[in-house]
């Protein structure tokens, strides 16, 4: 009796097709992996890059409202008038002046209560610097934190 | 098999030499995005601390009121960190700490200020008599080890700067003072031997005078014959050489082209130019000048102060700082006999003035000197050691001291410029010693630092070079700690666990944990429950009850409540925002009013209209609705008056005269004070018209003045004199109430001139309102409220003093106010006030 075997070389034939698929399969994991991995740097580059160039806006755009508030306000007084004079020729938002009232100074606020209203808005960034405000049109000059909000 | 292996590897390989490849360009690529970010950030704070470091910089110190830029710039040049200004003593760098920790909190920065020093200058001040001759070779021996340890003390505060060295020889016969500088082989080092001249000229400039000793002037004294030169008060005026030294480093290219600290030792054992007695320089015999400034020990005292203030005047406009080197050590020997004090070993005469000193002048000469002349009681200008050294003037050295202590010290203040501290010698080796430790003190005392210095945390770093007063430059250096803790700005209200409130207190930027209670008394109250309270914003809010204590914390209960105009200003024109409870009594309403150069809701205005009409209460709003002139003390708007059509169309305001009862309006509208001359009326206070002199009446117009041109005197001339043809006023003359005749307008180009008037020739006088006593005079009776009336052309005053008449239908009534004037006699005539139209009739 003779059984129906298979040839070596049939054999082989057999297992080669076997490893090449599970090599193609490999090839198509390793490829899917790959473009999924360079999908998520670059999404996350994209981001990082857009955050970055978002932050750089506002910052210029903070730096340069402050700039044209000190350079609209010849005489160093903050108070409303300058807000409403000087802060809205600016592209912030909203802008106020808070004076914490320290060494002999006292305590001030200017514009609060609208900047309030403005940057409850969760997409609003503020920026705040500290500036020397003169005192009533005298010679003390007070620490006061300029809020400007982006 | 091993095909299928090699595939498999291969691909393996290729797939991991791409990952590879991917990584590493997406590695740059996102590295650099993180780069710019960083950068962005450090930028961005770079000019944030900028900003905020020029605030505190410009911000002012209450005290003195100078910028903090100013107080810090003399700190570094008094190298003291507390300043005197004003006689206040202002610790700067504890003002510096409080702006800077309000602005980033106390834990959250390091500031340190240094001045940049460009280079140091030292200079030596040392006269070129014997007695300096150890001074000057110790200085001389160690000069290159001052210069190296100096450059070493600045090199270790990362400054690798020149240390120049000049010596300032004072005037001497020799003039060899320098031979001991001389082939030092030194870089930097320079000796300068000065005479008289040299020494005097350029001081004279700045207003330096000589001494005179005891003589009208100097050069009363320099054209008498004496024995003494100019040279031998020089040799020893330690003060003048400080002061030419402090001017030429002043004017010398070094100090332009950089900034250093440039300090000064001057060396001497005696008063500024000499502590020799002035009565010495007047002596014409060489034996008693050198016998008098041997033993004659009355200090000049008048005289080296004169030097020492003058001196002291000069080097307080400079930058240099003054370190005295106070060596009186009587370390010199001296020759024993007087013979020895000629030089030429000739024997002296021993004449009256030298026997003076003697216990006996009648003694023979054969009988002195056997022993040291200064061992002689008389002798009073030095004394002998028991090594046989000599002191000279030894009892002028408590002076010598103080007044290198003013030198040094007395001009340490903000203003003035100079600083140091006398420097004792004992031993003439020890100087160049005492020469380092003293800049090093220089360095090492100013010491201006605050905040934390940890060198661990990550930090920004920040660096800024500020301009002191005097031009030198000093470097800030701040240190901002990236794990900030929060800041805060003001108190926070808490509530305790009894229900008592409380707050947690903010001190210079960092906020208490501890609840602190406000009230120690309260110790729980009968609240029940929660109370309905109004927010500082107009929202209804509630004020907790624990255990019984009511809150002073009044929350909102809508938290979204507040002055937003965000929902309800879509549309153009004003409309009501929000409102507040009706359960609350308020007259706080908020309003939106459309911002004319934005298009957003976010643009929006908000108005608050509260407190009263007049604004009385109501702080925070904006506008008020009545104008201040018509506020009452009630804060109710009064009505406003009509216009008077009688008055050049100004309007009448709200009664001004504080006699009438009634604010009623328009009945008791009068004319307007501020625009009374427009409407003709004269002296305010009683609404008199310029012309005639009677009551300016409601609701009418005073008569128009007559034409000057048309006027004319009785008789058509003037009397009581004449007065310049060419002027409009020629024929104008009156009299005033002193009784002083004189020509000059009249008002109206009238002539006064009465013959009628009860007064004869003093009818008219000029006045001006009371109410605007700078504005114009116009005519009115000398007699203030005698009537003036005309008559024709003539100006007639009736005599006498009437009040106001008022119109009022209330004088009518049969009970009239005591402010009404209803009668009144005046030189015997009755008149009568027409209180329908406020005129008096006679």
């Amino acid at each position: 009796m003779t059984r129906n075997k298979s040839s070596p070389s049939t054999h082989r034939i057999h297992r080669k097709g076997v490893y090449e698929i599970f090599t193609t399969f490999i090839y198509v994991i390793i490829a899917v992996a790959i473009v999924l991995l360079a999908l998520l740097l670059s999404g996350k580059i994209t981001t990082l890059k857009s955050h970055a160039s978002e932050e750089r806006i506002r910052a210029s755009l903070a730096k340069e409202a402050f700039d044209a508030i000190v350079a609209c306000n010849h005489q160093e007084i903050m108070d409303e008038s300058m807000i409403t004079e000087c802060a809205d020729t600016t592209k912030a938002k909203a802008i106020m002046i808070y004076q914490p009232g320290a060494n002999g100074c006292e305590i001030k606020e200017w514009g609060k209560e609208y900047f309030d209203v403005v940057t409850r808005d969760t997409t609003t960034e503020i920026f705040p610097y500290w500036i020397g405000v003169r005192q009533d049109r005298g010679n003390q000059i007070c620490l006061a934190q300029l809020r400007i909000a982006i | 098999m091993s095909s299928v292996i090699e595939s498999i590897l291969s691909a393996v390989i290729l797939v991991a030499v791409l990952i590879g490849i991917g990584l590493a360009a997406a590695s740059i690529v996102s590295r650099n995005a993180v780069t710019d970010v960083q950068q962005e950030r450090s930028v961005h704070q770079e000019e944030q601390t900028d900003v905020a470091l020029n605030a505190v910089l410009a911000s002012t110190d209450n005290d003195s009121g100078l910028p903090i830029n100013e107080l810090i710039g003399y700190t570094m040049l008094t190298l003291n960190t507390k300043v005197d200004v004003k006689d206040k003593i202002i610790d700067v760098t504890n003002i510096t700490k409080e702006r800077m920790n309000i602005i980033y909190g106390s834990g959250n920065y390091y500031m340190t200020v240094k001045p940049i020093v460009k280079g140091v200058n030292l200079i030596f001040i040392i006269d070129n008599s014997p007695s300096m001759t150890g001074a000057r070779n110790a200085i001389a021996t160690k000069l290159g080890t001052v210069q190296t340890t100096i450059r070493n003390i600045i090199a270790s505060a990362g400054e690798e700067k020149k240390v120049s060295v000049q010596i300032y020889i004072l005037p001497d016969a020799t003039s060899n003072g320098c031979d001991a500088f001389k082939n030092l082989g030194l870089p930097n080092v320079e000796c300068i031997q000065l005479d008289a001249v040299s020494l005097y000229e350029p001081l004279k400039k700045q207003g330096w005078k000589l001494p005179s000793f005891g003589l009208s002037s100097y050069e009363v004294w320099r054209s008498e014959p004496h024995a003494a030169t100019t040279d031998y008060f020089a040799q020893s005026d330690w003060a003048a050489g400080t002061a030419l030294a402090a001017l030429n480093f002043e004017k010398s290219p070094y100090l332009k082209s950089t900034t250093s600290i440039n300090l000064i030792f001057p060396l001497s054992d005696e008063l500024p130019q000499s502590s020799k007695a002035n009565s010495c320089f007047l002596k014409t015999d060489q034996v008693d000048w050198f016998m008098c400034q041997l033993c004659d020990g009355t200090c000049p005292l008048t005289r080296s102060r004169n030097a020492t203030m003058q001196a002291i005047n000069i080097t307080n406009k400079t930058t240099s700082k003054v370190y005295p080197l106070f060596s009186n050590n009587c370390d010199f020997s001296y020759p024993n006999d007087i013979n020895g004090l000629s030089g030429s070993g000739t024997a002296l005469t021993m004449n009256g003035y030298v026997k003076g000193f003697l216990d006996d002048p009648t003694r023979p000469l054969a009988s002195y000197p056997t022993e040291s002349w200064c061992k002689q009681d008389k002798c009073t200008g030095c004394t002998t050691k028991p090594t046989g050294d000599i002191c000279f003037h030894d009892n002028c050295k408590d002076e010598l001291l103080a007044q290198m202590q003013a030198m040094a010290t007395a001009t340490q203040n903000p203003i003035t410029q100079t600083s140091g501290t006398v420097i004792n010698i004992n031993d003439a080796t020890t100087i160049p010693d005492k020469v380092i430790q003293a800049f090093s003190k220089v360095v090492a005392t100013y010491d201006f630092q605050i905040g934390v210095k940890d060198e661990t945390r990550d930090r920004f770093v920040y660096e800024k070079v500020i301009k002191l007063p005097n031009s030198q430059l000093g470097k800030i250096i701040v240190w901002i700690y990236n794990d900030k803790r929060e800041i805060c700005t003001k108190d926070k209200a808490c509530v305790l666990n009894n229900g008592c409130d409380g707050a947690q207190i903010c001190d210079h930027g960092n906020l208490s944990d501890i609840c602190k209670q406000n009230n120690p008394l309260c110790a729980g109250a009968a609240c029940t429950g929660e109370q309905l309270c109004l927010a500082e914003d107009g929202c209804v809010g509630t004020k907790a009850c624990v255990s019984g204590v009511l809150s002073t914390l009044c929350t909102k209960v809508d938290s979204n409540c507040g002055p937003t105009c965000k929902n309800d200003c879509q549309q153009s024109g004003t409309s009501i925002c929000r409102n507040v409870s009706p359960t609350i009594a308020t007259n706080a309403t908020y309003y939106c009013a459309r911002d004319p150069k934005k298009d957003t809701c976010l643009r929006y205005r908000f108005f608050k209209e509260c407190g009263d009409q007049c604004n009385y209460n109501g702080k925070l709003c904006y506008e008020m609705t009545c104008p201040w002139d018509r506020c009452n003390a009630d804060g109710v708007c009064n009505p406003e008056c009509a216009t008077n059509p009688y008055c050049n169309g100004q309007k009448g305001i709200n009664h001004w005269d504080p006699d009438c009862p009634s604010l009623t309006c328009p009945e008791n509208c009068v004319q307007d004070p501020i625009n009374a001359a427009a409407n003709h009326c004269d002296d305010i206070a009683y609404n008199y018209c310029k012309f005639p002199s009677e009551l300016c009446k409601q609701n009418s117009r005073c008569p128009t003045p007559p034409n000057p041109s048309t006027a004319s005197c009785p008789g058509g001339t003037p009397t009581g004199g004449s007065c310049p043809t060419q002027t409009v006023w020629t024929w104008g003359q009156y009299e005033d109430s002193s009784g002083q005749t004189t020509c000059g307008p009249t008002p109206f180009g009238a002539c006064c001139m009465d013959s009628n008037s009860p007064w004869g020739h003093s009818c008219v006088a000029f006045k001006t309102s009371p109410l605007n006593p700078t504005g114009p005079k116009y005519a009115m009776c000398v007699f203030e409220r005698a009537t003036m009336h005309i008559d024709d052309t003539n100006y007639l005053c009736s005599a006498g003093v009437l009040l106001a008449c008022q119109k009022n239908p209330i004088c009518k009534s049969s009970n009239p106010p005591t402010w009404c004037h209803t009668e009144q006699v005046v030189l015997g005539v009755t008149y009568v006030c027409d209180h329908d139209t406020g005129i008096w009739h006679w």
